[in-house]
Formats: C-alpha cells, sequence, structure tokens
C-alpha cells in the first residue's frame, strides 16, 4: 500500500469513531497522524482502534435509539455488530488498495501471444497500443484504454512487428518485416479500420515508426534510414522524402520528434545518432554514444536538449546549440550495474555484479513535461527471466548538467518498459512467455 | 480508580510502555511514540496509542494536561506510578526467575 494511500485511509478510519470518542481525541490524533508515516498497520490499527470504541459503553450515545435491557441480548448485538464492522472494513480496505493498484500501482493484463512488446501511450494518457508477437508479419496489435478502472481492452488486430501511437489518439502505424508500414484509423478504437500501407521503396525491414507532435508526419526507420510521410490526409499518405545522409545501418530503432516538430533524431547502429532538420530534410547534427549504441533517445520539451541512454547503460545529454557536434553536458553511465540493486537491496544469492546470464536491459527515457527532470528507465532481465524495472531520475539544470538522482525500483514481468508522457508513468510488457501488460508510477519525489 | 493491571488484557504492553514513557515527565502523543520506539523499539500505531491513552485515562491513571493546542500532553498520576511500580516488580520476578531458570537449562 502505497504511504499516501494510507495517509488518507488512515484519517478516514478516525471519522469512523463514535461521536463522543472523536469529540475528546480526535484533533490529538489527527495531529499525531501529521506526523507519522502511515502504512497499512497504521490503517489496522486504527480500524481496530474503530470497533474498540464502538464496543465501549462509555463512547455509546447519550440517547440510544433503541433501548435493550437485557445483557445478555446487548452483548449478541454487540458481538454480531463489531464482526460485520471488522469484516466491513476489511474488505472496504481490499477493495480501496486493489481499485488503486489499478491505477497507480502494476496492474498485469494477459494479452496475446508471446514475442517482443513494444508500446506506446497518447499524450494524455488515455489510449495505449501495445504489440505482442513472434511471428514477424501476424503481431497482434491490441489497443487499450487507461483509466481510473486501470487497463481495459478495446480491440485487437493483426498489425505488424512495432507500433505507434498518434499524438491525436486517432491513427496508429504499425510495420512489417516485408518492408512496408500500415496505417489504422483508431478513432473508433474498438473498431480500428486500416487505412493504407505505405512502403518506402525499400525491402529492408522497418524497424519502428513515430508521429511528429502535430499528427500530420509519420517518420519510419528502415534499414538504411528514415522515410518520411505526410500523414495529414490519413486514407491518402504521400511518401516526402528518405533521409539516408550519415547512417549507419539501422538494427533496431528510436526516432524522436523535437517538440516543436522541427527536428528528428534517429538512432542507429553504428552507436550515432542523426538530427535531422525535418523541412529542409538535411542533417543537422549527429552524436556519438559510447558503450554501445542508442537505445533511446528524447528531446527536451523546450528542443534544447537531447538526450540518449546506450545500450552499455551510459546516459549522455547533449546541448542543441548548431554545432555539427553538439556538446555532452551530462554523462551517467553503469546504470545496469546500479540497476542490479535497487534500494539498497543485496543481490540475488548466487548472483555476480555482473550479473552473467542477464539479458541487455531493455531502456527508456524523457523528460518530465517542465524538463527539469530527466528519467530513464531500464528493465533488467535476470537468468531466470524474473525481471526489475529501475527509474534513475536527475534534475536537469538550465544549462544541461544533470543534478541530484534518485531511483526507485519494482519488479516486474520480463518485458520491454516505456515511459509516459508525463514522466512518471512507467508501461512494461512482458514479453517471453506470459504476454502482458501493466503500467507503475513513480513517487511524487522522485519524478 | 486504581485497578489491577491484569484487566487491561491485551492492553497491557502499550500501557507499560506508555507509563513508563511518561514517568520523566509529560507527553503529548507523538512524543510517546518516539519515546517508546526509542527505549523499547516498539512502533507503536496510533490506533493502539489512543487506544491505551483513553483506557490509561479512565482508569485514572494518567492524566490529559490543559492546553489550547491540538497536542494534548499526558501526565502519569500517583495511581499511575504505583501501577507501573507493581507491573515492573512482577516483571523484575519474571526476569529473575526466567534468568534462573534458563541459566540451568
Amino acid at each position: 500500500m502505497r504511504p499516501l494511500l494510507a495517509a488518507r485511509l488512515s484519517r478516514a478510519l478516525v471519522a469512523c469513531y463514535p461521536p463522543r470518542w472523536k469529540q475528546r481525541y480526535r484533533e490529538e490524533i489527527l495531529d499525531v497522524l501529521d506526523q507519522h508515516q502511515a502504512s497499512p498497520r497504521t490503517v489496522l490499527s486504527l480500524a481496530s482502534g474503530a470497533v474498540t470504541a464502538h464496543l465501549d459503553p462509555s463512547y455509546r450515545m447519550e440517547k440510544p435509539v433503541i433501548r435493550i435491557r437485557s445483557d445478555v441480548v446487548r452483548g449478541i448485538l454487540m458481538i454480531i455488530g463489531g464482526t460485520a464492522a471488522v469484516f466491513v472494513v476489511l474488505v472496504g480496505l481490499f477493495i480501496l488498495t486493489n481499485l488503486r493498484g489499478f491505477i497507480n500501482d502494476m496492474s498485469w493484463h494477459p494479452g496475446y501471444a508471446e514475442g517482443d512488446t513494444a508500446l506506446e501511450l497518447t499524450p494524455d494518457q488515455r489510449l495505449l497500443a501495445t504489440e505482442a508477437g513472434g511471428e514477424p508479419n501476424s503481431a497482434v496489435i491490441t489497443l487499450w484504454s487507461v483509466g481510473r478502472g486501470g487497463l481495459r481492452q478495446l480491440s485487437s488486430f493483426e498489425g505488424g512487428v512495432t507500433v505507434a501511437i498518434a499524438p491525436d489518439d486517432r491513427m496508429v502505424a504499425t510495420s512489417a518485416f516485408g518492408g512496408q508500414a500500415a496505417l489504422w484509423s483508431v478513432t473508433q478504437p474498438r473498431h480500428p479500420a486500416l487505412l493504407a500501407v505505405l512502403t518506402a521503396g525499400s525491402s529492408n525491414a522497418l524497424w519502428g515508426e513515430a508521429f511528429s507532435p502535430d499528427s500530420k508526419l509519420l517518420a519510419a526507420a528502415y534499414g538504411g534510414g528514415v522515410a518520411l510521410w505526410d500523414v495529414a490526409r490519413p486514407a491518402q499518405p504521400r511518401l516526402l522524402t528518405v533521409l539516408d545522409a550519415h547512417v549507419g545501418p539501422v538494427t533496431h530503432a528510436d526516432i524522436a520528434f523535437s517538440p516543436d516538430g522541427h527536428l528528428l533524431a534517429l538512432a542507429s547502429g553504428n552507436g550515432q545518432a542523426t538530427i535531422w532538420n525535418v523541412a529542409h530534410a538535411a542533417p543537422v547534427a549527429t552524436i556519438t554514444g559510447r558503450d554501445g549504441y542508442f537505445q533511446a533517445l528524447a528531446f527536451s520539451p523546450r528542443g534544447g536538449l537531447l538526450a540518449g541512454v546506450t545500450t552499455g547503460g551510459t546516459v549522455l545529454v547533449y546541448r542543441l546549440d548548431g554545432r555539427d557536434r553538439p556538446a555532452v553536458t551530462a554523462i551517467r553511465s553503469g546504470l545496469a550495474a546500479q540497476a542490479l540493486y535497487p534500494g539498497g537491496r543485496r543481490a540475488p544469492a548466487g548472483l555476480a555484479a555482473s550479473c552473467p546470464g542477464c539479458m541487455t536491459p531493455s531502456y527508456a527515457l524523457g523528460f518530465a513535461p517542465g524538463g527539469r527532470a530527466l528519467t530513464v528507465v531500464l528493465d533488467k532481465i535476470f537468468p531466470n527471466n524474473s525481471s526489475r524495472d529501475t527509474a534513475f531520475t536527475w534534475q536537469v539544470t538550465a544549462s544541461g548538467s544533470l543534478t541530484g538522482g534518485s531511483s526507485a525500483a519494482r519488479d516486474t514481468w520480463d518485458g520491454q518498459p516505456a515511459l509516459a508522457p508525463d514522466g512518471r508513468t512507467i508501461v512494461d510488457g512482458s514479453a517471453f512467455g506470459r504476454t502482458a501488460v501493466g503500467l507503475w508510477e513513480l513517487p511524487a519525489a522522485v519524478g | 480508580v486504581h485497578g489491577k493491571f491484569d484487566d487491561l488484557g491485551r492492553f497491557a504492553d502499550p500501557s507499560v510502555l506508555i507509563l513508563t514513557s511518561l514517568s520523566d515527565g509529560p507527553k503529548h502523543g507523538y512524543a510517546i511514540m518516539t519515546d517508546v520506539a526509542a527505549f523499547s523499539g516498539v512502533g507503536m500505531e496510533p490506533g493502539t496509542l489512543y487506544g491505551a491513552l483513553s483506557r490509561l485515562e479512565k482508569r485514572g491513571w494518567i492524566r490529559p494536561l490543559d492546553t489550547d493546542e491540538r497536542r494534548r500532553p499526558y501526565q502519569i498520576t500517583a495511581a499511575g506510578q504505583s501501577v507501573l511500580a507493581e507491573q515492573l516488580k512482577t516483571m523484575r520476578q519474571v526476569v529473575r526467575v526466567a534468568a534462573r531458570r534458563t541459566a540451568t537449562a
């Protein structure tokens, strides 16, 4: 149970004490609760205290509604009433903690098939698209609504191996290894409709797509660069250009648009990421990582910084100041090793610091909406396929350096994490054997 | 007013801790919790604390001091002191017997 929830429940339970008890102790106990870190034990102690106080004759109402003269009958009624009260409190606690769990905690939902999972949330975080599937051309795309009731499956359809959802909630793009991308209308998310099939004129595999912030452009990464389509009229998409200058072999994809949509960054397998001016279709800068290649990239909300995280667990922040080779303003490395011991926990028995047999972690990163914090999520998968998400958050200064640093960790299922646009909600999908998707939220202090 | 400690049943333990805490001067609820945690390692929860406080107050073993603030200090009474002394005597006896028996075991 989260401390905030426990604190709220505790205060609600104080209201359940008998009126005469509250008259005497209410202010005092609320004062104690103001200073005390509430926990499930606090909630239970107050629930049991409230029941006991109700059973105490000295706190009973002065003028009872029904006057019961027999002590035996009164005793029986008190026992029945007390048991019922405890039962109601326990059921209430169970419902409240579980309802809350659907929103802020992980809620796992069975998916469809085994295989890699890609996930993306819309900016309003109300629609989630996930991909799961092992077969190259028959992976299943699932649309979910995200709300107070948790994740609700809206529809699913055979799409491709990657998925991107347009910021305006109206389109989903998928791609298959055949080099084709497909555009789907999801204006009626329960009934997705195929709008168009996009071909980049290449038989290369498409590795991933991204919509521009205004949802008018679709970028798709293929083996040699990025194909850019105008999808302002979704039923008639138009290939605008192919950006392939200065690009190494593209073996995976992370494409990021700057918030104003003017710049586009693509990571390639040679460890570099290329940044283009979208309107001029011209490369403007190249950044080089260390420790492997960039697995995820993100522009800061004002567009002045570009952050990337590499497969080796190094976070780099670059200041985009018009130069070909933007200056590095911050480096944090060794995240994968730190992620083994979240919260200072000891390593699982028999697991060395290097984590033999662990899979290469999956990463996601993003800036907080105001741009003052950067969060990297790392999903470390242990040899037994158990997995742990660790989120590292730093404060970002105006000059682009990182200060402070905190982390939060959560055991999850093996999978691919994604960071929602709020910079705090983490979506994680399972990749092996138990396909599922879930949400968890970073504490306010971290996010 | 002066009753047997055994009457408190399962509240005996928090009550001893609270009376011990108040033995060196009046304290309010949260101060009792932190003091008890410091000298005994017992993390008392607010529901348990106020359950015990209300019983101790009703038996006249502690009394609330007048204050205008939200946090009201409690003071141990003479009756409370004598009950605590009695209880500690029993506990010392238990400790003595336990020490002897575990030493010979």
